[in-house]
């Protein structure tokens, strides 16, 4: 029979629409409305996992976001999630969840001898166990993430998508119960822009799970009201559903929008399954109630344990009682409700209260009920055999620290346990609020806020525990959020509450005792559920030097993962300040650390994925070199052809076919992504002249120069050709990698050095489109589409000229980056592909071939032209790479001029760039290669420098592997030969020459 | 070439947009390529007496000195970029005219115009929930209170650049770099697509 456990009326749940769902592999029913956890508990099943490290069978503890135990492995891949709260997954059809941490089965797992050998497995286990030998850590590590595993990560790619957004409330409210309501109801009338922030389905919070009046009425009424009142302000926007996970620095707040995860895989359609809200709130209203505190007794963490309140948010909320026979154990007032509340839906109920003098109202209430309440006693063992059996009671002495008489067996299936109440303090805590010490409540409330974080607690999350008092602190701290926020409010609030039990005088045990001393016997005092760590742990750790809270905390594993101590920090610092005989405000309290719920990776990561990762940078010729199958290749965020194969060929075919084709016919190359910068005004050619290190003052209009670019160190950091367009207007160009860092490093010392100078900058990179045309048919070819005068006298090498290329307005450029005769035609990027088309296609007549990034390299290298960052690294100076040349003596001064005098500059023996041939000309050395200067049988080897660039070149020697590299005393070494260390160990010799492999006299370039 | 290549840039069938592929997004939400426009770079100092004279005899009017709606001139829509640069977004037949004419009137005063037409395209989203849209990219405060219709910011929509403009309460334009646009495209339709169904 099915649903044994729901009542028979009651609940806020639809009975007329039954949920079929899966646990482990065995089908269940529930209603929509429920939670996993209140449809598992409405068909009797307490059992629903295993713990973390003694594998002891586990049930729910609590009813919300709280409960430590209830992580289930949701779905099957791609869907899977591991560690879903069951008490917060809602039901959906056909729900499919298996329990986590136990094989083979939840009834019989193998690692459940932890538990008998438990002994064996103290606090610190790991790191007093697996210590040595080190390189084994990586094995051990393996076997103790699977016994210890919480949960499986998915192996498949999420088919889901996950948004972000961003919004600025003036009063983000965080949580829906009653002060939350309250707070957004006055914030929201004055006009306030208001965001009220609900973790669960519904509002209402702890109303849901109550009886309470409000106003003479059913308080789900004034809840009703409240939404629908806020509903119709068009200011404030309901987020339920919502997880407020990050309190950030000046309040910056993140929180987690379950769109589709209550319907289930697919249930959302194509729409995301989660928002990430990125909130930025002038100020805070933090309504996050409070958790119930579990009792520290002896096997407290037995499947049909939980917190009392939860029982009442089964009944309440979910029209479920989950046992027949309810023992309450309780050190407080509040619990009593509990108990009341199960006999009226008709569970047979006792009540164990710690102290001798429970509340008067409280104890009139269980009296007039009929329940038995049992005084200054307390449960010392719970028989747990496939099911909750009983549990023993003893009497407790007169201090707490012990028990006496004889045992008494209640038979019970369900025990309910009260040890007080916590406010939420997680979010306070993480916006690095103060906290205040309640010393009647045992529990701690949020004390002063830091300015940059302004934020009001009201409600239980503030130590307001009473109805009334949540509803009114509610009202005003809305209130005072909206004035602060600079919105004018009408204060309206509620005149009545039904009273409610407080704890009244609560007697703290923050260790329940039992008939043996702690750590003793085989009975376990749990402080820690998720983490699996005992009250006995937490002793130990004093007794081992571990008294610091934060040492504490560590070496026991209380309160971390996603648990965050919810349920556990307040006991854990209650045992360690009774074991030190100290108050807990003197043991000093651990921090509370984001995220307050777990996030999903998706959420984070948000549409930041697949192509929308990050763009990708297209030239305008770009959709024709895909078309022509030619290989891209990433150079920062650009898309670059690499070669242009055909047919079958590969690389290296295509790259020798498309060398070899540029130096005997023309070559055609898209060279769009290089930096571009124009540069006006009347101290440009001064501004050109500190950027580079020769000269530039003397340039005439029309012609064009080769520059190096040093940092402050001397060192080369960019190189390219500048034109001058007109007086006082040049044209830079950067290498495609630095054109961003150019431009800022120009702006940089125009703006804070040099703010007299008379100069603008403007990246024009992405105006131009750049087809370069290389090869001794470059001329004849360009000459078929363009009106420019392209006599080798009249239009020289370095010179450029505007005119018609294809019909459109190009500026040419004479330059090149092969040795070869070249023009570089720059038109507006929305004719770049219309260009490129008209001169490919005329060039079918000349021999053209189309050539790529890889390409370009061999045929510079082939001329020994650098490429700043693969042949030089940040420490070579234009000495270095035997560019001397470039270097102006006249100057007075250029960037990083003055750091060539540094002694480290000026040494003999610094690392020089060199060219490489290798003695077998077939053999193509590693890019990277180390040069050494003896070969020895092993490691370590001297070493001398490195190959930075290394082709086979088809235009060399007939055909031949060249090379460049960093060569320490290179300059003197030209002539030797040098060995060579390969990664398999064998060795190769090569001859250092100067690096210029071809046209030496560069006749070429300028035919 | 497709017929939405010619309509999305207009000057002539020669040139090509790299959204031409893009067919544009309908619905709620609508988002399309507008036509492209002349773009010049305008720099120079408002303390600059030759400076603002020039502004006024070649476009019209001194520019603004602050963040502000931009100025609607007889040559087009001038942006407020920064402390000393403007954009100018006008015809793009009138470019060349327009920075002779700048060039011209400078007479010597220090003043740098530069032609970006090509550097940027202009996205245009519109639709009831295009505010919403918005949210998902920048970090900018797109409340109907706070970013007005009329305004236009530069700031960042998920990891481009942008210049963004309030053209009217439920229709913005979002300037982005040539070789960002199709990201942006493609980034702005899936948010976009929970709006239109």
């Amino acid at each position: 029979m099915s649903q044994t456990f729901r009542l028979a009326s009651g609940g806020r749940i639809n009975r007329n629409k039954k949920l079929n769902f899966s646990f482990d592999g065995k089908l269940y029913e529930g209603f929509e409305g429920d939670t996993l956890a209140s449809a598992l508990l409405a068909n009797g099943v307490h059992l629903i996992g295993r713990s973390f490290k003694y594998h002891r069978p586990r049930g729910f503890m609590a009813a919300g976001p709280e409960e430590p135990n209830a992580l289930m492995q949701l779905e099957r891949d791609p869907y899977t999630q591991p560690n879903t709260r069951a008490t917060l997954q809602e039901l959906y059809a056909g729900l499919d969840c298996d329990s986590q941490n136990r094989w083979p089965s939840l009834k019989f797992d193998v690692n459940a001898v932890n538990s008998w050998v438990a002994r064996a497995l103290p606090a610190g286990f790991y790191y007093k166990t697996f210590m040595a030998p080190a390189k084994l850590w990586m094995t051990y590590e393996k076997v103790i993430r699977k016994a210890a595993g919480l949960g499986i990560s998915p192996k498949t790619p999420d088919p889901d998508w996950y948004d972000h957004r961003q919004d600025f409330p003036d009063v983000l409210v965080v949580g829906g119960g009653p002060a939350g309501l309250a707070a957004a109801l006055s914030a929201g009338r004055s006009g306030a822009r208001v965001i009220l922030v609900e973790q669960s389905n519904e509002f209402g919070g702890s109303l849901l799970s109550d009886n309470a009046e409000i106003d003479g009425a059913p308080a789900q009424q004034w809840v009703d009201a409240a939404v629908a009142e806020l509903q119709a302000m068009p200011e404030v926007r309901l987020l339920s559903r919502t997880s407020l996970t990050h309190y950030l620095d000046y309040n910056y707040l993140i929180a987690a929008q379950h769109l589709s995860d209550h319907l289930g895989p697919r249930g959302g359609g194509s729409g995301p399954r989660q928002c990430l809200w990125k909130l930025r709130a002038k100020r805070v209203v933090l309504a996050t109630g409070a958790f119930e505190r579990p009792l520290v007794f002896a096997d407290n963490d037995r499947p049909g344990v939980m917190m009392a309140n939860a029982i009442r948010t089964w009944q309440h909320r979910y029209g479920v009682l989950p046992g027949r026979e309810l023992v309450v154990f309780t050190n407080n007032d509040t619990a009593y409700s509990t108990a009341v509340d199960a006999l009226a839906g008709g569970a047979k109920v006792m009540i164990i209260d710690c102290r001798a003098e429970p509340g008067a109202v409280a104890l009139a209430a269980a009296k007039q009920a009929g329940i038995e309440v049992i005084r200054n006693s307390a449960i010392t063992g719970v028989n747990y055999r496939g099911g909750l059996k009983c549990v023993e009671v003893m009497r407790l002495n007169s201090d707490g620290t012990g028990v006496q008489g004889q045992v008494r067996e209640i038979a019970c299936d369900l025990v309910g346990s009260s040890g007080g109440w916590n406010p939420v303090l997680n979010l306070h805590s993480q916006a690095k609020g103060k906290l205040r010490w309640l010393e009647n409540e045992q529990t701690y409330a949020p004390g002063a806020t830091v300015n940059i974080n302004p934020s009001i607690s009201a409600g239980a999350c503030n130590g307001a525990f009473d109805l009334l008092g949540c509803l009114n602190e509610g009202f005003e701290a809305g209130v005072k959020a909206a004035l602060e926020a600079g919105h004018e409010v009408v204060k309206k609030g509620v005149s009545s509450a039904s009273d409610t039990l407080t704890v009244g005088d609560l007697r703290a045990l923050w260790v329940v005792p039992c008939d043996h001393p702690l750590g003793q016997g085989k009975k376990k005092h749990f402080h820690e559920f998720q983490n699996d760590a005992t009250a006995a742990d937490l002793l130990l750790a004093q007794r081992e030097g571990y008294t610091s809270v934060e040492h504490t905390k560590r070496y026991t594993t209380t309160g971390m993962a996603n648990d965050q101590g919810k349920t556990s920090n307040i006991n854990a610092l209650g045992v360690v300040a009774q074991a030190r005989g100290q108050g807990i405000p003197q043991v000093g309290i651990t921090t509370f650390r984001p995220p307050f719920e777990p996030l999903t990776f998706g959420a984070i990561v948000g549409q930041h994925r697949g192509d929308l990762f990050h763009m990708t940078r297209k030239t305008p010729m770009h959709g024709w070199a895909e078309e022509q199958g030619a290989v891209f290749e990433d150079v920062g965020d650009w898309k670059r052809a690499r070669y242009y194969p055909r047919g079958d060929e590969d690389m290296h075919a295509a790259v020798y076919r498309e060398c070899k084709q540029v130096r005997e016919s023309v070559g055609m190359f898209d060279g769009s992504t290089l930096g571009k910068i124009d540069i006006q005004g009347p101290d440009a050619a001064w501004l050109l002249n500190m950027l580079y290190t020769n000269a530039w003052l003397k340039l005439a209009s029309g012609k064009c120069r080769y520059g190096l670019m040093l940092n402050e160190h001397g060192m080369v950091f960019d190189d390219g050709v500048t034109a001058c367009i007109a007086e006082n207007h040049y044209h830079m160009t950067t290498t495609t990698g630095g054109a961003a860092r150019v431009l800022g490093w120009i702006e940089e010392w125009l703006q804070t050095e040099w703010p007299e100078k008379q100069v603008w900058c403007t990246s024009v990179t992405e105006q131009w489109a750049v087809i370069a045309l290389n090869g001794p048919k470059a001329r004849a070819l360009l000459a078929e589409l363009s009106d420019i005068d392209l006599d080798a006298e009249s239009f020289k090498f370095m010179d450029w000229r505007a005119g018609k290329v294809a019909g459109v307005d190009a500026k040419v450029y004479r330059i090149s980056f092969t040795g070869e005769c070249a023009f570089e035609v720059n038109v507006p990027a929305r004719y770049g592909r219309y260009v490129w088309e008209q001169l490919h296609a005329a060039g079918q007549a000349h021999d053209v071939v189309t050539y790529g990034t890889e390409t370009m390299h061999v045929l510079r290298a082939e001329k020994g032209f650098i490429i700043v960052g693969q042949d030089s690294d940040g420490t070579m100076t234009p000495h270095d790479l035997a560019m001397d040349w470039i270097v102006s003596k006249a100057k007075p001064d250029f960037l990083g001029k003055r750091s060539h005098l540094r002694s480290d500059i000026t040494r003999a023996g610094r690392k020089q760039l060199v060219g490489l041939l290798t003695d077998d000309p077939s053999f193509v050395l590693p890019e990277g290669t180390h040069i050494i200067e003896e070969v020895k049988p092993a490691p370590p080897m001297k070493m001398l420098g490195h190959v930075t660039s290394s082709y086979m070149s088809p235009n060399v020697d007939g055909g031949r592997s060249i090379a460049m590299a960093c060569l320490k005393d290179g300059f003197n070494r030209l002539g030797e030969t040098v060995d060579l260390v390969l990664l398999d160990g064998s060795h190769v010799t090569a001859k250092v020459v100067e690096p210029v492999f071809f046209d030496k006299d560069g006749a070429r370039s300028r035919s | 070439m497709t017929e939405a290549t010619i309509q999305s840039t207009a000057a002539t069938p020669l040139a090509a947009s790299p959204l031409a592929a893009f067919a544009a997004v309908q619905g709620g939400v609508s988002l399309q390529e507008r036509p492209l426009c002349g773009k010049i770079t305008l720099r120079g100092e408002l303390g600059d007496a030759g400076f603002v004279a020039a502004c006024e005899q070649a476009l019209g009017a001194a520019p603004q000195a602050s963040l502000a709606p931009p100025q609607a001139l007889s040559a087009g829509t001038l942006y407020w970029m920064g402390p000393n640069e403007w954009l100018l977004h006008c015809e793009l037949s009138e470019v060349p005219t327009l920075l002779t004419a700048l060039a011209q009137a400078a007479q010597g005063a220090h003043l740098a115009a530069v032609d970006v037409s090509d550097y940027y395209l202009v996205l245009r989203l519109q639709g009831a929930d295009a505010r919403d849209v918005l949210t998902r990219g920048t970090p900018l405060d797109v409340h109907p209170q706070v970013f007005t219709a009329g305004e236009a910011v530069n700031t960042r929509f998920a990891k481009c650049s942008v210049l963004l403009h309030a053209v009217a309460d439920d229709c913005f334009d979002l300037q982005v770099r040539w070789s960002h646009a199709e990201y942006l495209w493609q980034f702005i339709e899936q948010a976009a697509s929970q709006y239109n169904g």
